[in-house]
């Protein structure tokens, strides 16, 4: 069971991933922490799976990294991650296909019976 | 930017197998993943802010490229009998057997590894019939910081039963080098007598002063020294 939940949080990742990046520009462990509580603690990444995600991201052109000094205490400036255009529309068809294999499975499942 | 922090990111970042550009861009977010963690919880030992380099670059490794794992494991499809020709893992879990074998732990014809055992083995540690290594043990022939052999040792610390060459030579036989254990020596600095019951006579002889005296005796008790043995201490000794 732990295991299946883990392959169905793994397929998500991108998905939500994206949609957090999409609601603003965020950086990499604000977005750890965005995950996690508004999922109440269901998607708690390891910080050695989010930067994987990220770069896949940025390498399909959906998101891009710019640097942003905020604060004058921070010596190196934070790496920010937002959407670009293609990754908006990347995310759109993904909402879509969710919705689509959520209603199929919805209705495969609702149908189930006690043998 | 806390010098544990880099140290941390360089021991993940040499641990993946990635292209410079994937390391270099790793490095660069774990630095600014551990700072935030840092500035959030005030813990300063990045072991506790994300757990061991050997985990946080395992995770990584799987998830950055799937089809490369963290460790490699490869041998060639060529045997000779029954062994690989080639065989190679940096996994210290597994041992690389092959005729030529290239690992941590590596047996083979010619072996190489941090632990090398094979018929020329080189390695941090290696033992063969010819070694080569930081401590090297071989039935003919070992060479290393720390050398032992059954017949020639050479090394810093060279241990042999018929000639030792290095800066301290203990033999049975025959040892050259600044301190010196044996039956006939060739000394620079000194030599450690020995006990009248484990060996009949002594010679010892500073070098370069007292090299003809050397070679005398050299030439009269060990005539029957075997000839590769007599052309290395010639060419070493530079004597006729």
């Amino acid at each position: 069971m732990d295991r299946l939940n883990q392959q169905l949080k793994k397929g998500v990742f991108e998905i939500l991933v994206l949609k957090l990046i999409n609601e603003e520009d965020l950086y990499g462990y604000e977005l750890l922490n965005r995950l996690e509580t508004e999922s109440h603690g269901t998607f708690r990444l390891k910080e050695g799976s989010l930067y994987p995600i990220l770069y896949r991201l940025e390498d399909k052109g959906f998101i891009e990294s710019y640097r942003k000094n905020l604060s004058s205490e921070r010596k190196v400036p934070r790496k920010y991650y937002r959407i670009t255009k293609t990754g908006i529309e990347s995310l759109q068809e993904m909402i879509a296909s969710w919705n689509d294999f959520k209603t199929i499975i919805d209705g495969m499942l609702s149908s189930w019976r006690e043998i | 930017m806390l010098k544990s922090f880099r140290k941390y990111a360089n021991q993940v970042v040499g641990m993946l197998n990635s292209d410079t550009e994937t390391k270099r861009r790793i490095r660069e977010d774990i630095l600014e993943l551990l700072q935030d963690r840092y500035e959030d919880t005030g813990i300063t030992d990045p072991v506790e802010l994300l757990g061991s380099p050997h985990n946080f670059a395992e995770t990584l490794g799987e998830e950055i490229n799937k089809a490369a794992s963290f460790y490699r494991t490869k041998q060639s499809s060529t045997t000779f009998l029954g062994l690989p020709l080639l065989s190679y893992s940096n996994n210290p879990a597994v041992t690389s057997k092959g005729w030529i074998a290239v690992g941590i732990k590596s047996i083979g014809f010619i072996s190489i590894g941090s632990f090398a055992t094979g018929i020329f083995s080189f390695g941090a540690f290696s033992i063969g019939l010819f070694s080569f290594g930081g401590v090297s043990l071989a039935l003919l022939a070992a060479f290393g910081g720390v050398a032992v052999a059954y017949d020639t040792a050479l090394g810093g610390v060279a241990v042999a039963y018929h000639l030792a060459f290095g800066g301290f030579a203990i033999a049975k036989d025959i040892a050259i080098g600044g301190l010196t254990s044996a039956r006939l020596m060739a000394y620079l600095q000194a030599y450690l007598p020995q006990s009248e019951s484990m060996i009949k006579s002594q010679w010892a002889f500073r070098i370069p002063n007292e090299l003809d005296s050397f070679s005398e005796i050299f030439k009269r008790y060990f005539s029957d020294f075997g000839s590769v043995k007599k052309t290395i201490i010639q060419s070493i000794l530079r004597i006729k």
